[in-house]
């Protein structure tokens, strides 16, 4: 016979040698519109971001209206910094645990099969959403404040120097402006912060208390021990809008200890995302 | 169904919660780190105006600290009933199966409300005894020891405000078919952020809200609270009338509302 009877052997079943290749990766940009589209259609999450805003101006009116002695704008919408806090608490755990109230988080994980990728993606998502609403909500805060008080009060003085002229308030000095950009720094920490912890307790009711606890509930309690009150990170991160000295840390020190929160708990939270089964609790 | 199955159908659901024993943990394991931290500082050995340190650092923690924890618990014994289970368990409410098997929802809601007060008052019996005598033992030897007609109106005074308060979140967790806004409100407003300690600022009505009217049943010495607020004997019947009429209300709720 001058033809071979079997062409020869395939070199193995396929299947089992062939490495499976990467799983494709979505184009950064996407995973980002993907993100901010699960945040914009989570009701939830709209009314947290509309009553933050809302109660904070609300609120920065009536502080200013009920007391005589503010002496600028931004006096009132930086004492409102603590309160405000609560919304950036609910923003950080609900833009991570909705993933867990159902099956979301495995569709999300089929989508983008990177996780580091994944919660970076959120990380920053949630960090530019929360920057936008402390902004927001800072910025509607000043200006009902001005407009109390300019209702008052009747003049306005734009310039830094609010004591030198005749008129008796300001918008702003020049250092409340840097404590205003400081607040909005804090607090969107304050809501990455939050997501981290969301991240490892996975679930919204574990997460809202313990963020709730870390961040509200323990500080008063602890405040006899400035030695380990400061360290909490709200009391550090304090610095970025509290005026010079009012805080145990200057403003670069305590944002670093704010900081150093987020690196260990996000890194936590990282690991624990990328390594866990979405399953376990 | 008879009253003590369905108690005991409302005790197992509670304890088998994850976040329930993080609320007990809050409590009890809470109180005591916060006591261990006060007692860090130095303080003087003796009584000072008719106020002990030692029992003073155990108060530090224990108030907000365990209120926090029974709130949790007490949120979550309602809350959990309504939370949406995942898709692949069907995508139900837990409620639909208590009420199935527990038709009377009369007995449903008391057992629940039985459930949540004798889990506050036993946690209060073991917090607060257990923190008095750590704060005392952290002191050393040679400190005033508070006698015992100090520490009981506040022990009893304690325990009263976290049964009526968790009653009341239980109550409004009722009404709103969810946890994560009664646990936020709650919790929130127990600390410095308080809504309802602001009120009473603008107005003297606020201090007959439930939270406010018993804040000085905890005993605080004067110097280290804000003054102002119900005498304890008024605090004790204003917050247990808001309790019993918020129970009252969510009960008739309960009963008459579709699940």
């Amino acid at each position: 016979m001058m033809f071979r009877a079997n062409p020869p052997a395939q070199p193995s079943t396929p299947s089992r040698t062939r490495t499976t290749p990467p799983a494709p990766r979505p184009a950064r940009g996407r995973t980002a519109v993907a993100e901010l589209t699960k945040l914009r259609t989570l009701p939830g999450l709209v009314w947290v971001f509309a009553a933050t805003v809302i109660a904070t101006a609300v609120s920065a009116g009536g502080l200013t209206a009920s007391s005589d002695t503010v002496p600028s704008a931004a006096a009132s919408a930086l004492a409102l910094v603590p309160f405000v806090q609560i919304g950036f608490i609910l923003l950080g755990v609900m833009s991570f645990t909705h993933e867990y109230a159902g099956k979301q988080i495995y569709a999300s994980l089929v989508a983008v099969p990177q996780r580091v990728s994944l919660a970076l993606t959120k990380v920053w998502v949630l960090g530019t959403v929360a920057l936008g609403t402390a902004l927001l909500s800072l910025g509607t805060a000043l200006g009902t404040a001005a407009l109390v008080l300019w209702l008052r009060d009747g003049s306005v003085d734009t310039s830094a120097a609010a004591g030198l002229a005749d008129s008796t308030w300001s918008v702003a000095t020049s250092g409340e402006w840097w404590q205003l950009a400081g607040a909005a720094c804090y607090l969107t920490l304050i809501a990455v912060l939050v997501q981290a912890i969301a991240m490892i307790c996975r679930t919204l009711i574990p997460s809202l208390v313990v963020s709730l606890l870390l961040l509200v509930v323990l500080p008063p309690l602890v405040t006899q021990s400035p030695a380990i009150a400061k360290w909490l990170p709200d009391q550090a991160g304090s610095a970025l809008y509290l005026p010079d000295g009012a805080a145990s840390f200057r403003p670069l020190a305590g944002s670093l200890v704010l900081l150093g929160w987020v690196a260990v708990l996000g890194t936590t939270a990282l690991i624990r995302f990328a390594k866990r089964d979405p399953s376990d609790g | 169904m008879n009253f003590v199955r369905a108690l005991r159908a409302e005790f197992q659901k509670l304890y088998t919660l994850p976040s329930v024993w993080l609320g007990l943990a809050i409590t009890i394991a809470g109180s005591a780190v916060i006591t261990w931290i006060s007692a860090s500082q130095s303080q003087p050995p003796t009584a000072q105006d008719g106020h002990y340190p030692s029992l003073e650092n155990a108060f530090t923690g224990i108030p907000i600290l365990g209120l926090a924890g029974m709130l949790v618990i007490a949120i979550l014994a309602i809350g959990s009933e309504y939370a949406v289970d995942e898709p692949d368990a069907g995508g139900s409410r837990q409620i639909s199966t208590t009420l199935g098997a527990a038709p009377g929802r009369t007995r449903v809601i008391v057992a629940k409300a039985v459930t949540i007060t004798v889990t506050t008052l036993v946690a209060a019996a073991i917090t607060i005894p257990l923190n008095i005598a750590f704060a005392q033992s952290l002191a050393g030897p040679g400190a005033a020891v508070a006698p015992l007609d100090v520490v009981l109106p506040r022990a009893i005074g304690t325990a009263w405000y976290w049964l009526c308060m968790a009653l009341i979140a239980f109550a409004v967790t009722v009404f709103t078919r969810s946890s994560a806004f009664p646990l936020l409100f709650f919790i929130a407003n127990s600390s410095l952020v308080s809504v309802t300690f602001l009120l009473t600022r603008v107005t003297k009505l606020a201090d007959w809200l439930p939270d406010m009217a018993g804040r000085n049943l905890f005993g605080f010495p004067p110097r280290l609270i804000d003054p102002g607020g119900l005498d304890p004997e008024i605090g004790w019947i204003v917050m247990g009338a808001w309790a019993a009429g918020a129970l009252i209300a969510a009960a008739i709720t309960f009963i008459r509302r579709d699940a």
